[in-house]
């Protein structure tokens, strides 16, 4: 092994392993001899990123075998969907600081700007397209369960990973009825100079016992979310499926990623448009007139972007991977 | 003479297949040579993209590997493939010249 710097290393071991076995001897020799030309070490690993990533993505000169192509079909599935659970998240984010209760609107007092019309009509596409992408997930995963392996008994994973899900539904939804903000007429008086509640947007200073219960849930909901994709990825990766269930995989990925797309444009014109609307006015509500996020639509546009971005190169992927393998059988 | 910008020739398969027309050279041999005739460096990332690509497609095979340097050759196919390619270029560089022409007299 040559003497290379930390980064090229990594960017050699960023290929995928047939791709190492096959050229990475070569490849060590070529980047040494670039090396003791002095050329910058930089440049070279920033390349050999570049072509990690299009080995990666494309598997131009990957092994003519089922078993490799089927694998790689499976694991460029799970890179266009699982995007989705991280979606989850940051769409409530979305959602909880985009209006009054998750929505962006006016009323006879404030009325809403040209731009905040627009913004509340992209708010009502951004839960459209949200929604559509949760059936899309849920008719995928409908159609891949049938040609999941058996559950490997021993793992405590699934079970923990629904057991908290139900428990932290559970636990939330009754805390519902009950108020979670400590906001009083007084409080809001001095925060925003009216005493109706409905419109203070503090959040109440300490916890109620309700409140407490409510993050309880949440806490477990978080931890369903987390242990969500490693089963879904358990799963997938451990089954041998069928031609079909690829095909239909393959399908769901494609609508996901493009659902993403159009969920990540939709939430920056969103942010262009609600930032255009005037400062609120004291004395009416907040929510009503302008969004809590600001300046963090920017990180929370590019997490979106990020992950379309991740979830449609595994779409470009799985499609061609999908197709090499259905050509393997042939 | 320096070049710049677009006057380089950007395609780097049609490099690596001229290239190894003058015959079998190894991955650093290929950065080289590409580097004299079109003044374009390429990187080893690409460099491997494209020999991969084109091995795959039957136009340059791998040859034994001396050390751990692997000469690659064009196979029948790759001289046909790059003959076609470049006779199509140089028709149309024929036909750019001829039409400028009379504008640079």
């Amino acid at each position: 092994m040559r003497n290379f710097s930390r980064i090229t290393l990594l960017s050699l071991r960023a290929y995928p392993a047939w791709w190492q076995k096959r050229y990475r001897d070569e490849m060590d020799a070529v980047v040494g001899g670039l090396m003791e030309d002095g050329r910058s070490s930089i440049r070279i690993s920033l390349n050999l990123l570049g072509g990690s990533l299009r080995a990666r993505l494309l598997g131009t000169g990957a092994p003519a075998s089922r078993e490799l192509w089927s694998l790689r079909t499976k694991t460029s599935l799970l890179v266009a969907t699982l995007p989705w659970f991280a979606v989850i998240p940051l769409a409530a984010i979305f959602f909880t600081n985009s209006g009054e209760n998750g929505f962006f609107h006016g009323n006879q007092i404030a009325q809403l700007s040209r731009a905040g019309a627009v913004a509340h009509d992209l708010a009502t596409i951004i839960s459209g397209l949200l929604l559509v992408s949760f059936f899309v997930v849920v008719f995928g995963w409908g159609q891949l369960r049938h040609g999941l392996a058996q559950r490997d008994q021993r793992s405590l994973l699934p079970g923990a990973s629904v057991l908290a899900a139900i428990i932290g539904v559970v636990l939330v939804l009754i805390t519902l009825p009950y108020r979670l903000s400590t906001a009083t007429a007084t409080g809001c008086l001095h925060i925003i100079g009216s005493t109706h509640l409905g419109n203070c947007v503090t959040k109440g200073q300490g916890y109620t016992f309700a409140k407490v219960i409510a993050f309880a849930g949440l806490c477990l909901l978080v931890v369903a979310f987390v242990l969500a994709p490693i089963v879904v990825a358990r799963a997938v990766r451990d089954s041998e499926l069928s031609d079909e269930s690829l095909r239909s995989g393959s399908r769901v990925a494609l609508t996901l990623s493009t659902l993403l797309v159009f969920v990540a444009l939709a939430i920056a014109a969103f942010g262009l448009t609600a930032s255009l609307q005037p400062a609120p006015q004291r004395g009416m509500s907040y929510f009503l007139e302008k969004s809590t996020l600001g300046g963090w639509y920017v990180l929370l546009d590019v997490a979106f972007v990020m992950l379309a971005v991740v979830s449609s190169l595994g779409t470009i992927s799985a499609r061609r991977s999908y197709r090499r393998t259905v050509a393997l059988d042939g | 003479m320096a070049v710049k910008g677009w006057q380089r020739a950007q395609d780097p398969a049609l490099l690596v297949l001229t290239s190894l027309a003058a015959g079998p050279m190894h991955g650093y041999a290929l950065i080289r040579d590409v580097e004299t005739i079109a003044h374009v460096t390429l990187g080893p990332g690409t460099l491997y993209g494209v020999l991969s690509r084109l091995e795959e497609e039957g136009l340059v095979e791998p040859l034994p590997a001396d050390d751990r340097r692997r000469p690659y050759r064009l196979t029948g196919a790759g001289a046909a493939a790059l003959r076609e390619r470049l006779l199509v270029t140089s028709a149309v560089a024929s036909i750019g010249l001829r039409r400028l022409g009379p504008a640079l007299t």
